[in-house]
């Protein structure tokens, strides 16, 4: 038993002292530690613009200065996984988005998707055809990439999203019910991303979250599906 | 009996175990905390807008600040689209669908002096580009309004059923060309007008709202710069408040609210907003009134009043008819 503690100790020492030399992690910390430190000397705008023959004049929004905090925007994660779809079993995900540092002016975010939810790897039995999950229409299949919908009812399928303030209130119009939900603007079909957030007021962090969800049909062919969402934070001119 | 050296072997087999084990558990760890960093992504740009103003032929370079605050290294695009602001008035960017103008050949974003599409920013690096504007004598005189996009390029394979999600992060620029000035002497004439100055007529109290929309007249971006002075009813100025300059691209309106945040607040007022459009240029002048009455406090006065004469006038008649009938 005594043997048994010992070692026990002696091998929690060695992890230590292996854990703290190996190269792998001196690296990792050092790494981060350069840029953390590159970024906090970071002269944002270093130089003043430069002006050349008959250029009237160049400004920036906010004054040029050393330290000035930058316009940024998060996305918490980007890879939304659903897992297996089981036919009227809705599934639901989330992420959120922030904005922080926005302009006087305010700021929109505005999302797209590539495609609908396409079957990206058929599996076997199934032909490798051009199946997908459509983009939803709601319960009263209305809503569209504008307008928005409930969507309750589990025979309803298809893809969507909706928006939830978690900090600020910058979701745009058409998610104060907490059952409606709309599509993704698609680039596939020549639409134009849309809003999913905007602010004409200025705080130092807004931040929404994005609910995605998917109902498929009984006879929604098996297949793997996905698509590319598109965020693109945008200051307000 | 075993003999010593086994026992030893046994200690340092346990030892070997145990370290082993444990960094097992750590790379584990680690592994799971980088899945966890890889699926964040985090963009920083400076500046949000930009403004230029030139007349033709012009070289111009303006930096252009673009930080990756995540943990993965990002591939970030970049593009150049055109935007207009659509039907808003609240400075929203609405990207205009179709093919990007000629000028767009003209411009571009370097990095150490060489011309890039695409580039790639380490975990909590930044780097600072040039946009670069060469534009040539025959450049028509026009504006241009457009972004830089940054956006990162997912390239997580494709595997379950599942979202890959892109961020990006733009810059706006507006581009004026002008032409020659007019001559020192001509008469300045207006690029802007008052479209709306406005606020509620009747007020209970402050804060007052304000509701200011300006158009543009022009062929050039404006900035003006605006105040609202707010006179009481002996013609005292008793309050300012400074509208935020915002930018108003050409012939649109842009719309501002904006509140006087003076609670007491009894009588009527005159508000004058004034605007000027350009250095130069004439400025804009408009005068609204409104009043201010506390009706509520007003209310409960009165009715303690009336109650109270009630009161007394009842005290006083049952007092002469208790006199009229014991005399």
């Amino acid at each position: 038993m005594r043997l048994l503690g010992n070692s026990f100790f002696i091998g929690l020492f060695a992890y230590w002292v292996i854990g703290l030399f190996s190269p792998s992690a001196s690296a990792q910390t050092m790494s981060n530690d350069n840029y953390i430190l590159q970024l906090d000397h970071l002269n944002t705008a270093p130089n003043k613009p430069k002006v050349k023959d008959n250029a009237l004049g160049v400004k920036t929004e906010q004054p040029v200065k050393e330290h000035s905090e930058p316009f940024s925007f998060s996305i918490s994660e980007t890879l939304i996984d659903f897992s297996t779809l089981s036919p009227t079993n809705p599934i639901k995900r989330s992420n959120k988005l922030t904005v922080s540092n926005e302009p006087a002016s305010g700021y929109s975010i505005i999302a797209s998707e590539d495609k609908e939810l396409s079957a990206s790897a058929p599996l076997r039995g199934a032909s490798p055809s051009s199946a997908f999950i459509p983009d939803t229409t709601c319960d009263n299949g209305l809503c569209s990439e504008v307008s928005s919908a409930a969507w309750t009812n589990p025979l309803t399928y298809g893809f969507g999203y909706r928006c939830d303030n978690i900090v600020g209130s910058d979701c745009v119009n058409g998610f104060s019910d907490l059952k409606y939900y709309k599509q993704f603007a698609n680039n596939s079909l020549s639409e134009t991303p849309k809003m999913v957030a905007m602010a004409t007021n200025t705080a130092k962090n807004k931040t929404i979250q994005i609910t995605y969800k998917v109902n498929i049909s009984l006879s929604q062919q098996f297949a793997f599906y996905s698509n590319t969402i598109t965020y693109i934070a945008i200051p307000n001119f | 009996m075993k003999p010593p050296i086994y026992r030893t072997l046994k200690k340092i087999t346990f030892f070997l175990a145990v370290s082993f084990f444990s960094l097992l558990i750590s790379q584990y760890l680690n592994i799971s905390i980088s899945k966890v960093n890889a699926a964040h992504l985090s963009l920083g740009i400076y500046p949000p807008i930009i403004q230029i103003q030139i007349e033709p032929p012009a070289n111009i370079d303006t930096p252009i600040t673009i930080e990756n605050h995540g943990q993965e290294t990002v591939t970030l695009e970049i593009l150049f689209k055109p935007f207009n602001s659509g039907k808003g008035e609240s400075g929203e960017v609405v990207y205009e669908s179709g093919k990007n103008p000629l000028i767009f050949e003209n411009i571009m974003v370097r990095e150490d002096g060489k011309t890039i599409k695409e580039i790639v920013i380490s975990p909590k690096q930044s780097k600072t580009l040039t946009l670069h504007l060469d534009i040539p004598t025959d450049e028509p005189l026009s504006d241009y309004y457009f972004s830089v996009l940054f956006v990162s390029d997912n390239k997580l394979e494709e595997r379950l059923n599942q979202l890959k999600i892109q961020g990006g992060i733009a810059t706006n620029v507006l581009l004026s060309i002008k032409g020659i000035p007019p001559l020192i002497g001509a008469k300045p004439t207006s690029i802007g007008k008052i479209v709306e100055f406005s606020s509620p007529s009747l007020f209970e109290k402050g804060p007052v709202p304000f509701t200011v929309r300006i158009k543009n007249q022009s062929n050039h971006f404006i900035k003006p710069q605006g105040t609202i002075s707010i006179k009481n009813i002996f013609g005292k100025t008793i309050g300012q408040v400074k509208l935020s300059p915002v930018n108003i691209l050409a012939d649109t309106i842009r719309s501002q609210e904006t509140l006087w945040q003076e609670t007491f607040l009894f009588g009527p007022y005159t508000a004058t907003l004034i605007i000027n459009p350009s250095d130069k240029g004439p400025s804009l002048i408009k005068s609204i009134s409104f009043f201010v009455f506390p009706f509520r406090v007003f209310l409960i006065l009165a009715g303690t009043m009336i109650a109270i004469l009630l009161v007394k006038n009842r005290f006083l008649l049952v007092l002469s008819i208790y006199l009229l009938f014991t005399n």
